[in-house]
């Protein structure tokens, strides 16, 4: 057990850059690279380097199905959601002040939201049902006439669960309502054709695709028309919607990233749905082992179990080689579990229980049944800890303690 | 993690030996047991702490302790420390 490698299981939180990619951004550093400002009109380092930039916006459209001219560079997917989210509501304010999304949206959109409400919008919180999808008619009960823009994420990034967009965005259409979609999780696991997809914002990240953390993108429909108000001011680049020098090396290897995702989405997706069966099928066997998110609706990248009686932050430290996340309160600064498995109606001690596993591309058998192994062992050992087990197995049911909270 | 050597050692060892750290539970037909418990599950914290007592003059001597503690990491390494400090203690000392 010394020695070996930390098992990565934490490709939902990101995913190393992989090789072919990151040979590829090595061509725009250096000086003997394409370094160029792509903003420089009047030599070949700038053409070269505004050639790399429009090659790679070309691929990331390519994987959506979009024109390349409606997709906007930005830092990463945090910036996309806070571009689209604030953009369109700030463009249209004069339009209407009601935004709806949903409780287990991303911080990056949640947070936006929040400011916005600051700002005078209002915003209408849609609940997730147990498995952790929101339903169109959901959506189409909480549209009103100053309702503007609905923001929504196609996969959450702690149980996998996935929305029905189509269903979403006609509703959307049908209101006069923009519909942003954050797709941070979804490139490369599951097909998005936005020619026919009535979306008309979505946003992306790299690094959740193995491009480079720091980069990102957002598409902002052509026809219909969308208009967005920038946040950064400075040069008027993207169009006007996100100025500052545009990053070569970041955009190339969001491009090639894209590009191979694309090429290799179906043979990534079958590794990934076998490690999931297999992976399913043996953690099960722990009594008191639940999944969290709808086994019917989701994707097998992400598996969120939660293992009743141990409490999820040292059961990762009990998994000390193997890297994956827990919605337990302690892995963040706050005492509250994760809002999204509350959101579900998890029972709190169920929340602090739970731990994501998320497999990739570099994934191997060997690491899955490894992890297994592990996992049978330190659950078993934490609940030989555990005074909730013990008062389990004295057959006192929990839910009818008195707890004194704190 | 920001745990720092001597938490994740005692996390570890706990783990891997609990006998040896006095975790698990007196014999309830035993006498001189103090029992008690603190926190909630809905916190993530929940710790479950016996004593054994004997008498010594006009006081009481811890002479064993166990333990159970449901917890983050920390909590169940600092259940562990301080059962190793109560041992040998008098009531009023511990």
């Amino acid at each position: 057990m010394t020695n070996k490698p930390t098992i990565y299981l934490d490709y939902a939180s990101t995913t190393p850059v992989d090789p072919r990619v990151a040979s590829k951004m090595m061509q725009y550093l250096t000086p003997d690279g394409e370094f160029g400002n792509p903003a420089s009109r009047s030599h070949r380092y700038g053409w070269k380097a505004d050639d790399a930039v429009e090659e790679a916006r070309s691929h990331v459209a390519n994987l959506v199905n979009c024109d390349p001219r409606e997709i906007v560079w930005t830092s990463g997917a945090t910036e996309a959601d806070n571009l689209a989210v604030k953009g369109v509501a700030r463009f249209y304010k004069s339009k209407g002040n009601h935004i709806i999304t949903s409780k287990i949206e991303h911080k990056a959109v949640l947070d936006p939201c929040r400011q916005l409400e600051r700002e005078g919008f209002e915003v209408t919180y849609l609940e997730p049902d147990e498995g952790g999808t929101i339903h169109p008619k959901q959506v189409k009960e909480a549209i009103k006439k100053n309702t503007i823009l609905v923001s929504l994420m196609h996969i959450n990034n702690e149980l996998g669960t996935l929305n029905d967009l189509n269903a979403i965005g006609e509703i959307t259409r049908e209101a006069g309502a923009f519909f942003h979609v954050d797709a941070a999780q979804s490139t490369g696991k599951v097909e998005i054709d936005l020619s026919t997809l009535p979306v008309d914002l979505m946003s992306f990240s790299a690094h959740k695709t193995y491009g480079p953390k720091g980069i990102g993108a957002l598409f902002v429909r052509r026809k219909p028309r969308v208009r967005i108000e920038a946040l950064i001011h400075g040069g008027g680049h993207e169009r006007g919607m996100r100025s500052g020098t545009l990053a070569p090396h970041q955009i190339a290897g969001m491009g090639e990233a894209f590009r191979i995702a694309k090429e290799e989405m179906k043979d990534d997706h079958a590794k990934v749905k076998a490690f999931h069966k297999k992976f399913l099928d043996e953690a099960m066997k722990i009594e008191h082992a639940y999944v969290n998110g709808d086994l019917n609706n989701k994707v097998p990248n992400i598996l969120n179990i939660s293992f009743n009686f141990v409490e999820g932050e040292s059961l990762i430290m009990g998994l000390k080689d193997i890297a994956v996340s827990s919605g337990s309160a302690c892995t963040s600064a706050s005492l509250e579990p994760s809002y999204v498995l509350r959101a579900l109606g998890r029972k709190d001690e169920l929340a602090h229980s739970s731990i994501r596993f998320s497999f990739g591309r570099f994934t191997n058998n060997e690491e899955i049944e490894n992890t297994l192994s592990i996992l049978h062992n330190v659950v078993d050992r934490l609940r030989e800890l555990s005074p909730l087990w013990e008062m389990h197995l004295d057959g006192i049911d929990l839910d009818t303690v008195k707890w004194d909270t704190h | 993690m920001a745990y720092s050597k001597k938490v994740v050692d005692k996390f570890e060892n706990t783990l891997k030996n609990p006998e040896a750290f006095n975790v698990g539970r007196f014999d309830p037909a035993e006498g001189n047991i103090g029992t008690g418990m603190v926190g909630a599950p809905a916190c993530g914290d929940v710790m479950k702490l016996q004593i054994k007592c004997e008498p010594s003059g006009n006081t009481h001597v811890i002479k064993d302790v166990k333990f159970k503690t449901y917890g983050c990491g920390s909590a169940i390494a600092s259940s562990s420390e301080l059962v190793e400090m109560l041992i040998g203690k008098t009531l009023e000392e511990a």
